[in-house]
């Protein structure tokens, strides 16, 4: 059953497109990466997706929600549609813990006894259970990826959208993440990953989409994204990747 | 004639004695000094937190012409309004609004029209300080609090002004030290502060130089603890934000 189904999408930023006239459908519980050089309009795309980027023409619907509909409920549908972000953002002026709780008791309305249950129990799924009392900002960057995406397990999404999730990790931290996001993955969870880790993408993917100048050229399978490619395209950027 | 008579001709004498007679008034004058300024910092703030809001429209695709007329209405009203108490002295201002509403019918008490005037003057300086420093938030910080599910609203009130009211305590300590020393202007619709105290003083002995001498040794002193207390308190607030380069690999032991 498809979750997300994007129509005709389209976006521009002063007058450049870098989005054109997308249409495509993500299956639930499935797992999607985008792979694609700089400037191809991956991450515009994610952000599209939960409407973090307004679009200029085209519908994205989540389930049956229609969400470029002007009365469309955006707040509660990005508990659903859950993000995690190259640079984190965690909420600096607050500690681990109500990083993951402030959503969960200003969103979802849950206890504070409640909220704090639910993101010690996602907290230890990412093995940032122990400094659940640290302040965000006294964390190292792996640390602070682990929180981000327990922030967003907290909401109990329905999809979760990693934008580039390890770019701005050092290397020997880059593990760490990807480890927690191959758990995720084995849980009935939507994810949709901008990634340029070209390994991971290959392991935990069941589909591969390749853009290129915000269309997407290739749409297919791990097999045929990187072993029967033809696609000139595809083959000078794997080519550079690897 | 006496009091002229009994004062010592000497400008140390001049100083000792005016003090001795007097502290009574400077420190009356003192109190209302620190009552204005203080409380008008912290009304100013929260008016300035509302003309922020005003002034912050988001932009959407979605809008229809009466959101948009709504949003141009609320920015272009607090930009107004801005403009005009920063482009006016506030000695102007308290003339106009005490005498204006006097002209009306509304005969405010003094005190409380000095309080109004400087809440409002502060309002328009703070509203450029919470502006600038808000635009110094990483942007980030908004999408992840909307990326959660927060509106628009929340992420102001739970993630982007605190963290953005404490960027800028020095610069709201720095307003309330201005407060105090333009609470002088008020002298003018009456209000017995410091200033006018000193004035009060000069008069009673023709002695204007050791008079305002004093006075201005006061509000010297009154700023110098100010400064110092506001230094505690944002030390005290920032003892325990560390931000670590996002390669840091190691976590910092917080004490």
């Amino acid at each position: 059953m498809d979750i997300l189904r994007i129509k005709d999408l389209s976006k521009s930023f002063d007058g450049v497109e870098v989005l054109h006239q997308l249409t495509t459908s993500f299956k639930q519980g499935t797992v999607t990466t985008i792979i694609g050089p700089s400037g191809s309009g991956k991450s515009t795309f994610l952000r599209a997706l939960n409407q973090l980027e307004e679009i200029d023409q085209g519908q994205i619907y989540f389930h049956d929600q229609d969400l470029t509909e002007k009365d469309c409920d955006l707040n509660q549908v990005r508990t659903k549609i859950g993000m995690v972000f190259q640079s984190f953002y965690l909420f600096d002026h607050m500690s681990v813990i109500e990083n993951c709780m402030i959503g969960q008791i200003k969103v979802l309305k849950r206890d504070k006894e409640q909220a704090f249950e639910h993101a010690m129990m996602h907290l230890e799924s990412v093995g940032m259970a122990q400094f659940a009392d640290r302040k965000a900002s006294s964390l190292s960057g792996g640390q602070k990826q682990r929180v981000a995406i327990a922030r967003t397990l907290s909401m109990d999404p329905e999809v979760i959208l990693f934008d580039e999730p390890t770019s701005s990790l050092d290397p020997e931290m880059v593990g760490g993440v990807l480890e927690v996001m191959r758990e995720i993955m084995t849980k009935d969870l939507t994810c949709i990953v901008v990634t340029h880790e070209m390994d991971f993408a290959k392991q935990v993917s069941d589909r591969i989409l390749f853009m290129d100048q915000g269309k997407i050229i290739v749409d297919g399978s791990v097999e045929d994204m990187f072993s029967k490619q033809n696609h000139e395209r595809v083959q000078q950027f794997l080519k550079r990747m690897s | 004639m006496n009091l002229l008579a009994s004062i010592p001709q000497d400008f140390l004498g001049g100083i000792f004695f005016i003090f001795k007679e007097n502290y009574a008034l400077y420190i009356e004058g003192i109190k209302y000094t620190l009552m204005i300024a203080t409380l008008g910092t912290l009304i100013g703030l929260i008016l300035a937190l509302f003309l922020t809001v005003l002034r912050i429209q988001e932009r959407s695709k979605k809008d229809g012409l009466k959101e948009r007329v709504m949003k141009k209405l609320a920015m272009t009203s607090s930009s107004i309004y801005v403009e005009f108490f920063r482009g006016t002295p506030m000695m102007v201002q308290a003339m106009i609004f005490f005498y204006g509403l006097a002209r009306i019918g509304f005969r405010l008490p003094i005190i409380l029209a000095g309080l109004i005037v400087v809440s409002l003057n502060t309002a328009a300086y703070l509203t450029e300080v919470l502006r600038s420093g808000i635009n110094g938030i990483d942007k980030g910080q908004m999408e992840a609090a909307r990326a959660i599910g927060l509106s628009r609203g929340q992420s102001y009130r739970h993630i982007i002004f605190p963290q953005a009211l404490k960027n800028m305590l020095p610069a709201i300590g720095n307003e309330l030290v201005v407060n105090i020393k333009d609470t002088a202007v008020l002298s003018v619709i009456g209000v017995s502060e410091l200033f006018y105290m000193g004035r009060s003083v000069a008069g009673t002995y023709y002695r204007y130089t050791e008079a305002f001498v004093l006075v201005a040794l006061m509000y010297l002193i009154l700023v110098i603890i100010m400064t110092k207390l506001l230094a505690i308190i944002v030390k005290r607030v920032n003892k325990k934000d560390i931000h670590l380069p996002m390669s840091q690999s190691v976590p910092v032991e917080v004490k």
